[in-house]
C-alpha cells in the first residue's frame, strides 16, 4: 500500500519513478528484507520534497511543530495501528517505553515516576482525538506528527553518463547530479 | 596504507598573484570546514562503521579528499609564490607572512590554526554519517562564498569542481545513511542505557 | 611540462575522475552491474593510458607501483602543484 501525505503536492524528484522503483528492487534483493519496508521509503521520499525549484511545483506540506493538537504522549511515537499492519500485534509491544536496568517495561509517561509530561500549551484528549480523526488509514497519525525523524537521500540510479572531459570539468560522471552554482546578486552599488 | 600519484585530482590553474585571494581560500585548508578536517573526519570514523558500504565509501572519500586538499595546497601556493612583501602586505597576509613565509599552514581565513576539535567521531554510525552529510554542506556553502570572493576565473573554475565535488559525496553519505538505516532494520525509536532490542519486537517486520 | 605530456596526464586525470566516481557509486551500489562493467573498462583504460605515460616520463605512482625505468625519475620536477595548466 502506498500511502499519501495529506494534501500531497507533487514532490520534486530526482530520478524518474521507474528508476526509483529499480533502485529499490535492487537494495530489496540484496538487503533479502520484506517490500513492506521500502513502501515506508516511498513515504520518506515525499517528507524530503524539495521546494519549489522549477516555480510549477509547491513545497509538501510542513508539518507544524507548534501545533497545539499535538498530543500529550507524543513520546510514544509508535502507532499501534501501524504495527498491526507488519503483522506484529498489539500486546506484543510495549507501547514504545523503556526496558529500565531491571529489566522491567517503563512506559515513557512513566519514566521518571512523573506522571504525564508537563506539555506547556495545553492539548489535551479533545484535540488528540480531532488529529486522531484527520488520520485515516492512508494517513497514520505518526506520519502527521512527523513520526520518521531520519533523513532519507534519494537513491541514486545508474543511467546515462558524462563523456570523460565533461565529467572532469564539471565535477561529476553523473549528469543527475550536476547542480549550478548559485549566483548571488551583489547589492546595487557594489 | 596510501601511495602518491604524482598528479593533480583536477588541472587547477591561477591566473595571476593574489595574495588576498589566497587568504580566503586557505580556509578550505585548513579552516573548520576545509578538506583536511573531512578527510581526517572520514578516515578516523570508518573503523566503528558496521557495514561494508559504509566503511568503503569513508575510504574513499576521505582519500579523495586528501587529493582536494592537494588542490587548495596548490591554489594557495601558486597565488602567493610571487607575492612581493608590499603585495602581502597590501593583502592582510603579513601576520601570516611572520610565521609561515609563504609555506602552507593548515590555518582558516583568519589565521587560526586547525583544531581536531572541527571534526566529531562519535561511534554512532547514524551519527557520524549525518555529521559527515552536514560537513558536505558546510564545504559547499564556503566553496560558494569562496567563488563570490574570487576575481580569479581560473581559481573559480577549480572552486566550481571542488563545489560539486562536495554534492556528489553528499549523496553518497546519503545512500550510506539509507543502508543504515535498513541495516538497523529502522528499529531505532530509542537508544538508551539498558535497552534490550531482543526483547523489543521489530517494528518493520 | 611540455604539450604532448599535459596531454598524456589530462587523459589520464580524465580516466582516473570516472574510475574515482564510479568507484564511489558502487560503494553504495555494490549490485549494479552497468556501473560495474563501465568502471572495469574504464579501470582498464586508464592502466593503459599510466603505462604509457611512465614508458616516456616517468613512474606516476611510488613505492614499487610505477613503472620505472634505467634511472630514477620519480625525483624529477615537475612535482603536480608546480605544473602550470595554462594554456598561454
Amino acid at each position: 500500500m502506498r500511502r499519501q501525505l495529506p494534501g500531497s503536492q507533487k514532490p520534486f524528484r530526482l530520478f524518474r519513478d521507474s528508476e526509483r522503483e529499480l533502485a529499490h528492487e535492487q537494495a530489496r534483493r540484496r538487503l533479502r528484507r520484506p517490500a513492506q519496508l521500502y513502501e515506508d521509503m516511498q513515504v520518506d521520499d515525499k517528507l524530503v520534497s524539495s521546494p519549489d525549484l522549477t516555480g510549477n511545483q509547491s513545497a509538501a506540506p510542513a508539518i507544524d511543530l507548534s501545533d497545539r493538537t499535538r498530543p500529550t504522549n507524543d513520546c510514544c511515537r509508535v502507532n499501534p495501528d501501524d504495527l498491526l499492519e507488519h503483522g506484529v500485534p498489539h500486546e506484543s509491544y510495549p507501547d514504545a517505553g523503556f526496558i529500565d536496568n531491571q529489566g522491567k517495561e517503563v512506559s515513557c509517561h512513566e519514566q521518571g515516576g512523573q506522571g504525564e509530561p508537563d506539555w506547556p500549551f495545553g492539548g489535551g484528549e479533545a484535540e488528540a482525538s480531532q488529529v486522531a480523526a484527520q488520520s485515516t488509514p492512508d494517513t497514520p497519525s505518526s506520519l502527521i506528527f512527523g513520526e520518521l525523524a531520519t533523513a532519507y537521500v534519494p537513491w541514486q540510479m545508474f543511467g546515462q553518463t558524462l563523456s570523460l572531459r565533461d565529467a572532469l570539468r564539471t565535477g561529476t560522471l553523473f549528469p543527475e547530479l550536476v547542480r549550478t552554482v548559485p549566483l548571488y546578486q551583489k547589492p546595487p552599488g557594489t | 596504507m596510501w601511495v602518491y600519484q604524482k598528479m593533480l585530482q583536477y588541472p587547477a590553474r591561477v591566473r595571476s598573484t593574489n595574495p588576498r585571494l589566497a587568504k580566503a581560500v586557505i580556509t578550505q585548508y585548513g579552516g573548520p570546514d576545509g578538506e583536511l578536517a573531512a578527510s581526517l573526519r572520514y578516515l578516523t570514523q570508518r573503523y566503528t562503521m558496521p557495514i561494508p558500504e559504509a566503511k568503503a565509501a569513508l575510504t574513499d572519500i576521505g582519500t579523495e579528499e586528501l587529493a582536494h586538499m592537494e588542490i587548495v595546497a596548490t591554489l594557495v601556493y601558486n597565488l602567493i609564490r610571487d607575492a612581493s612583501i608590499a603585495d602581502i602586505k597590501r593583502a592582510g597576509l603579513d601576520g601570516y607572512y611572520a610565521d609561515h613565509d609563504k609555506a602552507l599552514y593548515f590555518v582558516n581565513a583568519e589565521g587560526v590554526p586547525w583544531v581536531a576539535a572541527y571534526i566529531q567521531s562519535k561511534g554512532d554510525p547514524i551519527t557520524d554519517i549525518h555529521e559527515n552529510m552536514a560537513a558536505e554542506q558546510k564545504a559547499r556553502s564556503t566553496y560558494e562564498y569562496l567563488i563570490q570572493l574570487s576575481d580569479d576565473p581560473d581559481v573559480t573554475d577549480t572552486l566550481r569542481f571542488l563545489w560539486q565535488r562536495e554534492i556528489v559525496h553528499f549523496q553518497r553519505f546519503g545512500e550510506i545513511l539509507n543502508l543504515l538505516h535498513d541495516y538497523y532494520g529502522r528499529e531505532r525509536v530509542f537508544h538508551m542505557k539498558g535497552w534490550d532490542p531482543e526483547k523489543m519486537p521489530p517494528v518493520d517486520r | 611540462m611540455n604539450a604532448q605530456q599535459k596531454e598524456m596526464l589530462l587523459r589520464i586525470m580524465e580516466l582516473q575522475f570516472a574510475a574515482t566516481e564510479l568507484n564511489l557509486y558502487l560503494d553504495t551500489h555494490p549490485d549494479d552491474m552497468r556501473a560495474l562493467q563501465e568502471f572495469r573498462m574504464r579501470s582498464q583504460e586508464l592502466m593503459s593510458a599510466k603505462m604509457e605515460y611512465e614508458r616516456v616520463y616517468g613512474p606516476l605512482l611510488n613505492f614499487g607501483l610505477g613503472m620505472t625505468g634505467r634511472t630514477w625519475q620519480w625525483i624529477q620536477d615537475p612535482w603536480p602543484w608546480e605544473v602550470n595548466w595554462r594554456r598561454s
